[in-house]
């Protein structure tokens, strides 16, 4: 709440459902990793003009994702709220300001969901069926998914968070299990690297650099929306920054060691044009039933980021009702279990109906990218802003 | 935090060179984007003169 100049926080003293550093942690990465990893790594390559100028764009990328990290830790840590992600932008510019660009961010979220359903109920679909089912059919599979998560949600916070951790423990497993791919030379691909432009200038290296970065950023992105679970954090002003920190350093070692996978076992000039990287490293590793193994792990990974973003969303529109923006209803809370009712409801319902208009929403997700980078920008600039009006209430907690 | 504001202000400038980059490649995107901040702000002032009246 906002009191003249200054910003003073009303915590509840519940403890039993919050989150602990484990299962914060689990939440970043599970923000973080989406598909992406595993599917688009090559627009990055395909962006670059050579592979220093791919694994440089792989390292800026996530060396700008730690100066993020470290940032919102402290946004995180100086206003830990519920629906933080809304809060600062509230607090520091103007409620209008929140309301729009986190009404945008609840749609192309629940774009972004559905999308990736849509994408989980094509590899399992090639587990059960011979032959290709209909759009229907597929539909209806991350229909299941979706409603499955939002029955797992409602049972609260501490079921939620559990479900996530597995999943989550599978999901890095599965790129683990990708890097390993590492320890078999026999699967390295031979590399040939052709010249896009012939004789390139300084000019073009810097340019195909950041066209590369662009691809890069979108997958290091999200971790911002951890600060949504502010009050639901075990002393929050310790774990979010930490499970911030620790998550984006996980993350970042990830995805420079899979990046490197991906160029020894597919090669980079093979790595601009294929699609389904995963698979294919799989079908490397494994032979023909490596495809169905990382089918059903992705399925799993899906899985992660549909519950991950249930979990963050409602968050959102609790705050907005908590400032009365929304209606009232969208701040029932079942306090028992920790559960946002109406806001997890009516959060999964968009994402069932966007499901239909899939085609729709696939334009809607890609005009948000501007959105999205302009929203991260103006999002980290609060921390000048919170510096100045906590500067009172904050006493030396961790802040990497 | 170690080395404010260095950090911040290179994450701002990071993502001011996205959104720029992306304004310049492709600005319907740039355009849409702006354009539904700027309505669904309209949205909320529309929602909250409403409520005045109302009340």
């Amino acid at each position: 709440m906002r009191k003249g100049n200054r910003i003073i926080l009303y915590l509840p003293l519940m403890k039993s459902n919050k989150l602990n550093l484990f299962s914060l942690t689990m939440i970043v990465i599970g923000l973080v990793i989406g598909l992406g990893i595993f599917r688009t790594s090559s627009d990055a390559a395909k962006a670059a003009l050579t592979p220093n100028v791919f694994f440089f764009a792989w390292v800026a990328g996530g060396l700008i994702a730690l100066c993020g990290a470290l940032t919102y830790a402290e946004i995180g840590s100086r206003l830990p709220v519920t629906g933080g992600y809304y809060k600062i932008f509230a607090e520091c510019y103007h409620p209008s300001i929140a309301f729009a660009i986190n009404c945008i961010i609840l749609i192309s979220n629940a774009a972004s969901l559905s999308g990736v359903a849509l994408i989980g109920s094509e590899y399992i679909s090639q587990i059960i069926f011979t032959t290709e089912p209909s759009s229907f059919i597929k539909a209806l599979i991350a229909m299941s998914a979706i409603i499955l998560f939002y029955g797992v949600n409602l049972m609260g916070l501490k079921m939620s968070s559990r479900t996530q951790n597995v999943l989550m423990i599978i999901k890095i497993g599965l790129v683990v299990l990708l890097i390993s791919s590492l320890f078999f030379p026999s699967n390295y691909a031979s590399q040939t690297i052709t010249a896009i432009v012939p004789d390139p200038s300084w000019n073009d290296y810097i340019k195909s650099f950041g066209i590369a970065l662009i691809a890069v950023s979108f997958t290091y992105g999200g971790y911002q929306q951890t600060i949504n679970f502010g009050e639901e954090v075990e002393n929050p002003r310790k774990t979010i920054p930490r499970g911030i920190f620790i998550g984006i350093l996980i993350i970042i070692a990830l995805y420079l060691t899979i990046s490197f996978a991906y160029y020894k076992i597919i090669g980079f000039e093979e790595l601009k044009v294929s699609k389904g990287i995963a698979s294919i490293v799989a079908e490397k590793m494994f032979g023909a039933p490596g495809k169905y193994v990382i089918s059903i792990l992705l399925f799993l990974a899906v899985l992660a980021y549909v519950n991950v973003l249930l979990l963050s969303n409602p968050r959102v529109m609790y705050a907005m009702s908590m400032d009365g923006i929304l209606p009232a209803a969208f701040k029932k809370k079942d306090e028992k279990k920790d559960v946002l009712t109406v806001s997890l409801s009516v959060f999964a319902a968009m994402c069932v109906i966007v499901l239909f208009f899939a085609d729709t929403f696939d334009k809607i997700l890609s005009f948000t990218i501007f959105l999205d980078s302009f929203g991260m920008a103006f999002s980290a600039a609060t921390i000048f802003i919170l510096r100045k009006r906590t500067s009172i209430l904050m006493a030396p907690a961790f802040i990497p | 935090m170690k080395f404010f504001p260095v950090m911040p202000v290179i994450f701002i400038a990071a993502y001011i060179f996205v959104a720029a980059s992306i304004a310049i490649n492709t600005p319907q995107y740039a355009m849409i984007g702006i354009g539904s901040i700027i309505l669904f702000m309209l949205i909320y002032f529309f929602t909250r003169g409403m409520k005045k009246q109302i009340t």
